[in-house]
């Protein structure tokens, strides 16, 4: 109920805005709305839509495999962390464009650079949270599935996953929300489809409506994911924690 | 270390060790163990007692195999299968009581896991979770998934520990009947002397850090047999052995 009131407000201030500032600078909701079904209608948004989805989810798989084997060797061992440690800074403070615009001059501009750019950016986030979820295991249960012989694939599904699986949660969810906004910049630098590059086009023709029209409906669909899809996930790895002392 | 294997002699376990020691942070020496040596046949149940923080649990991962660093040997039978029930029970918290000793005993079958459980009085707590259980109900359940792997050998590290008495009193009733049932060679750690005396054949009594073996007392009567005057004379010998 609230909820519904909130959109309410969000969409009676736009209106407010658009009759204040002009189509030019703020186009109404029932144009961008029209405007939304028209490039609906003619297949192109479900296409730079989905060829957006498929490099979010390239990049985020990419990304979460490799962070979690990282995160957790060096979570795991002194050596691998000591190591690895110096590159997790150096990637953690080398802004996205720097890598985007590196990806496309060595690579070229194609998908391989694009997702892996994108790839590049969450890595590290996603290394750090995965090494802080190693470096919490517990010890004790270690001992304990040691002592009484657990085969490694009982190990891995009942002692180590259930532990790290708020940490690849966490990290899923901050990767998401991270993922998908540099895959717009890497397509506004160097992809001629997706999301990305439609509002370069809207950007370059001074076309607010056409850019509202493209914005929205992704920026729905990934709200859609994490409310319906991540949430979830996130509450049902940490049930068993619900009402723990 | 020396992990070494007994062949088909009467000596179930035999524990020899020379010496224990940490390295601090700052890499100086902290002696935990001096020379323990004792041995265990099939079916004896040994209690390790002794001061506080002499040693006892640090003798018993030694001889769990969860600490190599020692000097000195660990002898058993390879075959033989190993339980340890630890001072904290160690459950999977995300996984219920029935869960917790499948895992840890696959090929239990439902009649001997429900049965198991009855005998513990977890009968009706087999689909709680950790957390739903007290810390008596919680050693049960570590008790239940030692058992459920039908142990040769059965480390206890200090299992009435934090328990009030008449819990404490109910769970060495129920070892008495599952050790005795069983035949399983069992080592028991703990500072409870009154548990100890009515649980083991042998008391092995350590002294101060670094421990060091100071007497092995011999309970001679079956258990449940000892009168209250021998249980208070053994228990005597053991605190002027301390």
């Amino acid at each position: 109920m609230w909820r519904l009131a909130s959109v309410g407000v969000f969409f009676a201030c736009w209106q407010i805005g658009a009759e204040i500032a002009g189509p030019r600078d703020l186009p109404a909701p029932i144009d961008v709305l029209r405007r939304l079904a028209q490039e609906a209608q003619s297949g192109a948004l479900f296409f730079h839509l989905g060829v957006t989805l498929l490099r979010v989810g390239a990049a985020f798989v990419l990304a979460m495999a490799i962070g979690a084997v990282i995160g957790f060797a060096m979570g795991r061992h002194r050596v691998a962390d000591r190591l690895g440690d110096p590159w997790l800074v150096l990637l953690l403070n080398l802004p996205a464009l720097v890598i985007i615009v590196l990806a496309y001059i060595w690579i070229g501009l194609n998908e391989v650079a694009a997702i892996g750019a994108v790839a590049l950016n969450k890595i590290p986030n996603a290394i750090v949270i995965l090494r802080e979820g190693a470096r919490s295991l517990d010890p004790q249960l270690d001992e304990m599935a040691a002592v009484f012989r657990f085969p490694v694939a009982t190990r891995l599904r009942h002692v180590l996953a259930p532990q790290l699986a708020p940490y690849f949660a966490a990290a899923a969810r901050s990767g998401l929300s991270l993922v998908w906004k540099i895959v717009l910049i890497v397509e506004l630098i160097g992809r001629s489809n997706g999301i990305g590059f439609k509002i370069n086009v809207a950007f370059q023709l001074f076309d607010m409506t056409l850019l509202l029209a493209y914005a929205l409906p992704f920026v729905g669909v990934m709200l859609a994911i994490e409310v319906f899809l991540v949430q979830p996930l996130e509450r049902k790895v940490s049930r068993w924690r619900r009402g723990a002392a | 270390m020396n992990a070494k294997s007994l062949g088909g002699g009467a000596a179930r376990l035999e524990v020899s060790i020379k010496s224990k020691v940490y390295l601090g942070a700052s890499g100086e020496r902290h002696d935990a163990l001096g020379e323990v040596a004792f041995a265990l046949d099939e079916g004896e149940v040994g209690a390790v007692v002794g001061p506080s923080g002499c040693g006892k649990t640090t003798l018993l991962r030694i001889v769990a195999g969860l600490d190599a660093r020692f000097e000195g040997a660990i002898s058993r039978r390879q075959t033989d299968r190993l339980a340890v029930v630890f001072q904290e029970p160690r459950l999977l918290p995300w996984r219920d009581v029935e869960d917790n000793v499948r895992l840890a005993a696959p090929g239990i079958g439902d009649e001997e896991l429900a049965a198991l459980l009855a005998t513990l009085g977890l009968g009706e707590h087999r689909r709680h979770f950790p957390r739903e259980l007290s810390l008596g109900l919680a050693r049960r359940v570590a008790l239940a998934r030692a058992m459920a792997v039908h142990p040769d050998l059965l480390l206890l590290d200090e299992p009435f520990a934090s328990l009030d008495a008449a819990t404490a009193s109910d769970l060495v009733e129920q070892i008495i009947d599952l050790v005795a049932a069983r035949v399983i060679t069992t080592l028991l750690v703990t500072h409870d002397l009154e548990a100890a005396v009515r649980l083991a054949d042998v008391v092995f009594v350590l002294s101060e850090r670094p421990a060091r073996l100071a007497a092995r007392i011999a309970i001679s009567s079956p258990r449940r047999g000892l009168t209250p005057e021998a249980a208070a004379d053994v228990t005597r010998k053991i605190r002027s052995a301390q």
